[in-house]
């Protein structure tokens, strides 16, 4: 495994692995500018799993690519937005320097299984391609070390599998995979990106697990990102609610399931299934995400929202810091009284409230 | 002999022909019957000559040759007993130079005809040549199922071997042409080699696609539809040919092969354009020899309906109209627009460079306002107005086929449509494909026909078939016992006056009859790198001579030198 | 896998035979036979070719002919050709080797070319290289094949003398060396493969180019580039491999013109191929030879497609999964 390269400061017990700070990434479309990221901060620290939650559209996936630069046009990371990693600003790297970063320091886990792996390639050579690429391992080595890692990932029968080719594969070994690519220079922070999501729900479990106990044995960081907060619940220790492309809430994981502050938060914990409640008795928040070329002034989740007053339409709250590490971004923060009143939600319709 | 309808670069068929001579019309222009003379006379040994040609032969069996490739070359690879010479007469033996044959006799009645084989004269493979073989040749050329020839020897009784170098052909008859019958027209086959194939196998014998000769050059190989190497038979009897080699090469696309002519990558190609004419100004190496041609082409009227062949054409069988027609028509100017100076308005049924042609035969004047007076008088008169005339609810209008397969022929159709048109007459043009035409032909299925006789052999005995009564290829069955009398009568005469004098008088009946509208004759232009010497071309066909071509001193190039085939190639400096 | 090779093979015997029975009784309705050309030659006595009609069978019904010709066809024997005087399989043997050399150097060199054309236009979609590639690949795919060879033949042959006028090879030329040899046919062959190539580059390219554009956005293509590679890595090995699929069905549709040949090309460039010979056994009637070349054709195009099909199982391995069920 290569040492991670020294950035300008080694990363000391406070300075985090990687800090996110006004990071925007725009797409710049016919139909206008969709702000899909828009001012979006937050850290990861060194062998810490971080949650990334929101609905899909609220810009998590984008946030989660733009760390890698994989944004690809018409989308663009705009200028001002900074992404340190170990100690190195990689915005504004050499495309040569970033691709040293990629698959090697920071490793991406992708959410379909299937369409990520490439069909003409056997799993063995795929992961083996990483070795090779970053430590300029021999074939053999390199084949090696991804017999190994399968192993690792908990593979089945890897030697054999290795030579397979991914349609030949269950999804869940799939999974696997992928993992194991992702883990193969045993990178300082993992993305994963919804890794589950394609998954039935035992070999959920399972993979979750896994990913847990790589982290335990390498001590590399995850930042693991979901619509589903049960996936949260079960790995990661700390928190970020995402919004139309905006962080709204951040809390440690049991402070936030217990008492969430923002009304989007409580939406979803109010959406998770749990034991012994009906999947179609499930309370779904109104209305969708609007769409991110036209973000509504004053509070983005306002018309969903079963508190919003006047304030909200006119003032863009700002994440307001609510003590032992948890913001949020609602004016409940400085109104908590608003909290007695709720009421209907503009935007509910379709779905009536229980 | 005469064959419909060859194209200038596309379908081409003659064999060996009728011919009906003027014995004493032309006299003889070439040596006489001296036996044994040096066929090549003197010019550099050594030299190679590559012929670009549109297609190849059809085969190398000479009983069944259809193509004018197939007969260039057999008449190099084969002899014969007796050639006719350069002034094409067919009657009687003046003007045959000796091939095979050193000498004959006639006997007293004239009903046998004994040749002398020359004794040095081999075949390819190394022997000699027999009289037996010319007795397999005449017994092959007399079964109508094995040979066209056959109905040229019904008159031929026997031919008896006295000894191997002695043959005698017997006549039943006596008649102008028997000595040509025997002597010209046969090209002896190797009976040691084909003696045992059965009969109508000939063609699939392996003399068929390699065959074995006597005359002055032999074959080497062949590759269907690209190449034929033939190579100077260095002990040809009558002394070998100059060239080394001489090689066929297929090339179909006309611009192709002119293309190869003037890059020098050929040597010859015989069927230019008029619009490539041009080239040969920025091309001095190649020269260009214009040389009047056996051809003649018309525009045929079907007198028949070809809907009821038993039945008058409804137009076209009044011998007043047609000639009024033929009023309306400049042929001049067509002439000119087709060919520019490339082809001469054609006279009759006849090329000029015939024996027997009559360049004074009276012809129907081009006089569109007689030509219009005279259809007025017949009753076609323009009466509703729309440009064409008509009598009694019948239009005046007809149609034309033509062959896809020759622009020249579609552009001439559009030219008298044209004219016609100018004089309200309506002709519709009919392009068909090469076989339909011709098959439309066969079964008399058309109005008017854009045709063309070619006559290679320079015989004018063609013309009984073509337009006299009945005549099997007389398509538009045109019929005047006048002219089937004439020609009858031109075709027994041993007089040579007498004969020339039927000619012309069938010929004058024919054009004031009017069963075709006489267009043109085109010339052909072959052309042939300057550093060839050869004699005057041959009208009956430029390659008869080609034993005696040579390469100019000092003007050899690359391909005339390193000849393998060649033992004693001359070195040059 | 090999019942299904098998099947195949089978298919396309059947396929060959039907399109060879479909030309022979075509061409017999049409008018004409090999020998009536003859039939307006005077000279020519309607008793010869009426044997020789008895004697090739022509005589005989159209079912019967071709029934004869079949069973023949099996124990080998093509037939005899009436218009070059010679057995089919004589003329075929000739013609064939010339037009698999061409056809061959076309398609080889017309698909390198093209697949290179179409992933640098890919890799570079909208750019004004693409768009100007794009632009030229049009102009001369939409080129009459006919028109595109005489002008190459006047211009490059005829006016700067830089290649010869058509043919094999140098005739009546003794070759110093087989180096020597071997540049004059490749001298020969340049003229005729460059107009094929020029003419099939075009749909090459802009089918690989579309693939490809196609293959681009694949969430595989991201993961590689997660992975670190380099963009040429990622374009060249990973999306490129999945974007040959189509390339090779393409392939397996170009090889039947290897058997079919060019006809224009061969016959402009004096070219001795397979489709001067169909044109020529349809322009005489020649049934035999036409049968021939189709039947010969059918078992090539046969063998052709799956040599196709081996290519897609080599390039995809999914189908191997599929084929071996």
């Amino acid at each position: 495994m290569t040492p991670p390269p020294k950035g300008a400061d080694a990363p000391g017990a406070e300075a985090p692995l990687l800090s996110v700070t006004d990071l925007r990434t725009y797409f710049h479309t016919n139909n206008g500018v969709a702000r899909a990221v828009d001012g979006v901060s937050f850290t990861v620290a060194q062998g810490e799993t971080v949650g990334l939650v929101g609905e899909s559209g609220c810009g998590k996936s984008v946030t989660a690519l733009s760390l890698m630069r994989l944004i690809q046009s018409p989308g663009r990371i705009e200028p001002g937005s900074s992404v340190r990693f170990e100690g190195t600003e990689l915005l504004t790297l050499s495309e040569a320097d970033m691709r040293r970063v990629r698959g090697n320091r920071m490793a991406m886990v992708f959410q379909e299984p299937m369409s990520a792996l490439n069909p003409v390639f056997t799993v063995g050579d795929q992961i083996a391609e990483v070795a090779r690429i970053h430590s300029r391992a021999s074939r053999r080595d390199a084949w090696r070390q991804a017999v190994a890692m399968l192993e690792l990932t908990g593979m089945p029968a890897p030697e054999q599998r290795a030579h397979e080719y991914p349609h030949q594969l269950s999804g869940g070994m799939r999974q696997r995979v992928l993992i194991a690519m992702a883990l193969m220079m045993n990178p300082a922070l993992i993305v994963a990106d919804e890794p589950t999501t394609a998954l039935d729900v035992t070999i959920q479990a399972q993979i979750l697990e896994l990913l847990a106990d790589l982290q335990r044995r390498t001590g590399t960081s995850i930042l693991m990102i979901t619509h589903d907060l049960g996936v949260i619940a079960e790995t990661a220790r700390r928190v970020i609610v995402m919004y139309a492309g905006e962080v709204v809430e951040q809390s440690a994981v049991g402070p936030l399931f217990a008492t969430p502050h923002h009304p989007y938060t409580e939406g979803l914990l109010a959406a998770m299934p749990r034991m012994g409640r009906r999947r179609d008795r499930l309370r779904v928040i109104p209305g969708t995400v609007p769409p991110p070329t036209d973000w509504p002034t004053g509070c983005r989740f306002r018309a969903r929202c079963q508190y919003s007053w006047d304030r909200c339409a006119n003032e863009h709250p700002p994440l307001y810091d609510l003590g032992d590490g948890r913001r949020s971004r609602c004016h409940l923060a400085v109104e908590p009284g608003r909290r007695a009143h709720p009421h209907e939600p503009l935007a509910a319709q379709a779905v009536p409230a229980r | 002999m005469t064959s419909r309808f060859r194209h200038r670069h596309c379908l081409t068929v003659a064999t060996s022909a009728l011919i009906a001579a003027l014995a004493t019309a032309c006299g003889p222009q070439a040596d006489g019957t001296t036996g044994g003379r040096e066929l090549a006379g003197s010019g550099n040994v050594g030299g190679t000559l590559v012929i670009a040609s549109p297609t190849g032969p059809n085969t190398l069996m000479p009983p069944t040759v259809t193509s004018i490739q197939g007969k260039q070359l057999t008449d190099l690879i084969y002899e014969r007993l007796a050639d006719v010479g350069p002034a094409i007469n067919t009657f009687g033996d003046e003007g045959f130079e000796p091939r095979l044959a050193t000498s004959w006799d006639w006997s007293a009645d004239s009903m046998a005809i004994t040749f002398h084989l020359d004794p040095r004269a081999r075949w390819h493979d190394g022997k000699p040549v027999q009289a037996g073989d010319v007795r397999y040749t005449f017994r092959v050329n007399s079964d109508s199922a094995q040979s066209s020839d056959a109905v040229y020897l019904s008159k031929v009784d026997s031919v008896s071997v006295p000894d191997s170098l002695t043959v005698t052909f017997w006549f039943a008859a006596r008649y102008p042409e028997q000595f040509y019958d025997a002597a010209g027209r046969l090209s002896i086959l190797p009976a040691h080699l084909l003696a045992d194939v059965p009969a109508g196998g000939l063609n699939r014998a392996p003399e068929a696609t390699a065959p074995v000769g006597s005359g002055p050059f032999r074959f080497v190989r062949l590759q269907p539809g690209a190449l034929i190497e033939l190579a100077a038979d260095t002990g040809y009897h009558l002394g070998r040919p100059l060239l080394d080699r001489i090689l066929m090469t297929v090339a179909p696309n006309p611009i192709a092969a002119a293309t190869q002519l003037f890059n020098g990558e050929a040597d010859l190609y015989e069927a230019m354009m008029p619009q490539q004419m041009g080239e040969f100004a920025t091309h001095p190496e190649v020269v260009a020899h214009i040389e009047p041609s056996l051809t003649y082409n018309f525009l045929q009227f079907n007198l028949r309906d070809p809907r009821h062949p038993d039945r008058p054409h409804p137009l076209l069988s009044d011998r007043e109209l047609r000639r009024a027609l033929s009023m309306l028509i400049d042929r001049e100017a067509i002439v000119k627009s087709a060919w520019d100076s490339l082809a001469v308005v054609g006279l009759g049924p006849f090329p000029r460079s015939l024996p027997t042609a009559d360049t004074l035969v009276r012809q129907l004047p081009h006089d569109p306002s007689r030509g219009g007076a005279i259809l007025d008088s017949l009753g076609w008169r323009d009466s509703n107005g729309d440009g064409i005339r008509d009598r009694d609810g019948q239009r005046l209008e007809f149609a034309v086929t033509v062959p896809t397969s020759s622009a020249f022929r579609q552009r001439i159709a559009v030219l008298l449509q044209d004219q016609f048109a100018r004089n309200g007459v309506g002709l519709t043009v009919e392009r068909l494909e090469f076989n339909t035409f011709l098959e439309r032909l066969g079964r008399r299925a058309f109005d008017t026909n854009l045709g063309s006789w070619v006559l290679t052999d320079g015989s004018p005995a063609g013309s009984r078939a073509t337009w006299g009564s009945g005549g099997n290829q007389n398509f538009g069955s045109y019929g005047n016992p006048l002219v089937d009398a004439q020609l009858d009568s031109a075709l027994a005469t041993f007089d040579a006056a007498d004969r020339r004098s039927h000619f012309s008088r069938a010929y004058q009946l024919i054009v004031d009859d009017a069963p075709a509208i006489w267009l043109y004759e085109p010339r052909n232009v072959i052309g042939i790198h300057r550093r060839f010497v050869m004699p005057p071309l041959r009208t009956a066909g430029w390659w008869l001579d080609l034993p005696r071509w040579s390469v100019r001193t000092g003007e050899q190039i690359a391909r005339d030198r390193g000849a393998a085939s060649a033992p004693a190639a001359p070195v040059a400096p | 896998m090999i019942s299904g090779l098998v099947s195949r093979v089978v298919q396309a015997a059947v396929v060959a035979i039907l399109v060879a029975a479909v030309a022979f009784f075509v061409l017999q309705a049409a008018p004409g036979d090999p020998l009536s050309a003859l039939v307006e030659n005077p000279s020519v006595s309607p008793a010869l070719v009426a044997a020789e009609r008895a004697r090739l069978g022509y005589d005989r019904p159209a079912a019967v002919q071709f029934l004869s010709y079949v069973s023949a066809a099996a124990g080998g024997d093509l037939g005899y050709s009436a218009s070059l005087g010679m057995p089919v399989s004589r003329v075929i043997g000739a013609a064939l080797p010339h037009t698999l050399l061409l056809m061959g150097t076309a398609i080889l060199v017309s698909f390198a070319v093209g697949i290179a054309l179409g992933v640098a236009q890919a890799a570079r979609a909208g750019t004004v290289f693409d768009r100007a590639a794009s632009a030229v690949s049009l102009f001369l795919h939409s080129l009459p094949e006919f028109w595109l060879a005489l002008v190459l033949l006047i211009v490059l042959s005829g006016r700067l003398h830089l290649f010869p006028g058509g043919g094999l090879e140098t005739l009546a030329v003794a070759h110093s060396s087989g180096w020597h040899w071997f540049l004059d046919r490749l001298h020969h062959l340049a003229l005729p493969a460059l107009t094929l190539v020029l003419l099939t580059t075009a749909g090459v390219a802009r089918f690989q180019r579309a693939a490809l554009l196609e293959v681009l956005p694949r969430d595989f293509v991201r993961t590689a580039v997660a992975k670190g590679l380099s963009r040429r890595r990622v374009v060249l090995r990973h999306a490129w491999r999945n974007a040959l699929l189509p390339i090779v069905t393409l392939l397996g549709l170009a090889l039947p013109a290897l058997v079919g040949g060019a006809v224009f090309v061969e016959q402009v460039f004096s070219w001795p191929g397979m489709g001067r010979l169909v044109v020529t056994s349809i322009e005489r009637r020649d049934y035999a030879l036409l049968t021939g070349c189709l039947l010969v054709g059918g078992v090539l195009v046969a063998a052709g497609s799956l040599l196709a099909d081996a290519l897609a199982l080599a390039v995809d391995p999914r189908q191997r999964r599929a084929n071996r069920d």
